[in-house]
């Protein structure tokens, strides 16, 4: 059963040096409990494409179905992790992750049973009561994960969560979003431009092809789970990634 | 080590301007008419501190009311403003108005209209307090980065509970700011609101004592009334630290 349904997607932006197409004809299906990514050069409509399907953004043709049924403003069924800081800082880290629980009313044992689950599974206890300008920015978006866990969305949405951070903490960060990922099977669609990273996540990645923003092939990724760092130093992923950066680049 | 160092310095200018003061005049090189010395200060602490004290009575009871009336009414509708786009396009050009009004012109049109007295001394300190406040209050709701009210809609937040839950948060440390700012300016325009007419109040001490080339009283008035302009700013401060323990600035 598909989870996700993408048909006939396009936008255009109405800039002041005219309108703007940042997505063309995008079309494509997520699969329940499927890890995809986005990948695509700067400016490609990536950003834009994950905005559409929060609800963030509206669209100028096509429709999107989450479980067949169309998808109409932000909700917690489509919760997002943001590229930059998105962290409540007037909230404790404990805060931060009850917030979309508090809005929805759960009561508060419930509240605190899920909290404190996900404090531990992301290695966030000892933090519980500090405030995230007291945290480096992998702990930040180890916050923004939990918070959106929290609220069980349907899909994860991931813009560049990754980012900003070195290449030691975003691969330790992909360690961990896969072993959360493998104990709380859930819908992810990930964005990132680096091939590597989607490479090394994901069950399916898209490429984009920049102005307008089309799909321009889908693979497959059919490295066997649960995956380690010895992936990525292994002949076929480094053939695999030599393969795609050659199509990305025509 | 280095922030006493530092903290020795500002000790060091306030011992120097007493030392100023004690040597103008304890070496009689300016009269005590133009600068009392330490010796008239503490007669006139001795001899007036009643009437002082019960002049400035007055004049607090004016400026904290029109500071606390202004400061929530500038709140308030600062929020209505910022909530509703028809409201903000219907304020706006009132706010446009009022705001670049020196609010120590306005004085005249007081006193023409309801005379003197508390009522337009107050009034003219809720205006102040109020243009302070709302400015800021619509500029803080402004400024609350996109991103924190896109990651709660997301989260499954209504308008209203991302007006509650992260707009009037988010905004306090500037509100605090904005607090402050019209604190301090309450005590300037009160006075100056019973120089021009009043029949109490520490402004109009100060008047009759200029009148009568009291010096010392009106020396001693200028202490009263900056102890108290400072002692509201450190309360407001230590509430400020409270509230925004979260945020940057306190690191
Ligand atoms: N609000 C807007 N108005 C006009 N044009 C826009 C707007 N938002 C995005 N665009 C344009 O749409 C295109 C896609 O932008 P988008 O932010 O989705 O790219 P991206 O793939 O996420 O890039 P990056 O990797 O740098 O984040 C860009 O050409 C951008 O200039
Ligand atoms: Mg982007």
């Amino acid at each position: 059963m598909n989870k996700l349904e993408i048909h006939g997607l396009s936008k255009v932006f109405q800039s002041q040096m005219g309108p703007v197409t940042a997505l063309e004809n995008i079309h494509f299906d997520v699969k329940e409990g499927e890890f995809i990514s986005i990948v695509g050069t700067s400016g490609c409509g990536k950003s834009t494409l994950l905005n559409i399907i929060s609800g963030l953004e509206s669209h100028t043709t096509g429709e999107i179905l989450l479980d067949q049924i169309p998808v109409q403003g932000p909700g917690s069924d489509r919760a997002v992790v943001f590229q930059s800081d998105a962290t409540f800082p007037w909230l404790t880290v404990y805060e931060n992750i009850e917030y979309g629980l508090k809005v929805k009313k759960i009561d508060p044992k419930q509240r605190k049973q899920i909290v404190e689950e996900l404090l531990s599974l992301l290695e966030l206890d000892k933090f519980s009561s500090a405030y995230p300008k007291e945290l480096s920015g992998g702990m930040r978006k180890r916050i923004d994960i939990g918070r959106a866990y929290a609220v069980q969305p349907e899909i994860l949405l991931m813009d560049e969560p990754f980012g900003a951070l070195d290449i030691v903490t975003r691969e330790m960060m992909q360690d961990e979003l896969l072993r959360i990922w493998s104990e709380r099977k859930k819908t992810v669609i990930f964005i990132t431009h680096d091939l590597e990273e989607a490479m090394y996540l994901s069950d399916r990645i898209i490429l984009l092809s920049p102005r307008p923003g089309r799909i321009k092939e889908v693979i497959p990724i059919d490295f066997p789970r649960p995956r380690s760092g010895q992936l990525r130093e292994s002949q076929e992923f480094y053939q695999l990634r030599n393969q795609l950066r050659h199509i990305m680049g025509q | 080590m280095k922030k006493m160092n530092i903290k020795i310095f500002s000790f060091l200018s306030v011992l120097i301007l007493i030392g100023i003061w004690l040597l103008l005049t304890l070496s009689g090189w300016v009269k005590p008419l133009f600068l009392p010395g330490p010796k008239e200060l503490y007669e006139v602490i001795t001899t007036s501190y009643k009437d002082v004290f019960m002049h400035m009575g007055y004049t607090l009871i004016r400026q904290l009311g029109g500071f606390v009336i202004g400061s929530l009414a500038g709140i308030i509708v600062g929020l209505l403003i910022a909530s509703n786009r028809y409201i903000e396009a219907f304020m706006d050009p009132i706010i446009e108005i009022l705001r670049p009004i020196p609010p120590l012109a306005i004085i005249p049109l007081l006193i023409l209209w309801l005379g003197i007295g508390a009522l337009p001394q107050m009034l003219l300190v809720v205006f102040g307090c109020f243009v302070i406040v709302i400015v800021s209050t619509v500029e803080a709701v402004r400024n609350v980065p996109r991103i924190y009210i896109n990651a709660a809609r997301t989260l499954g937040a209504n308008s209203f509970s991302v007006y509650r839950t992260i707009v009037l948060p988010a905004i306090i440390p500037s509100l605090v700011g904005a607090i402050r700012v019209a604190a301090g300016a309450s005590f300037g325009l009160v006075v100056a609101a019973e120089f021009m007419g009043a029949q109490e109040g520490i402004g109009y001490y100060m008047i009759i004592a200029q009148r009568y080339l009291r010096t010392d009283m009106i020396l001693l008035s200028i202490i009263i009334i900056s102890a108290l302009a400072w002692l509201t700013d450190q309360a407001i401060r230590i509430l400020e630290r409270r509230l925004t323990r979260w945020s940057e600035r306190h690191s």
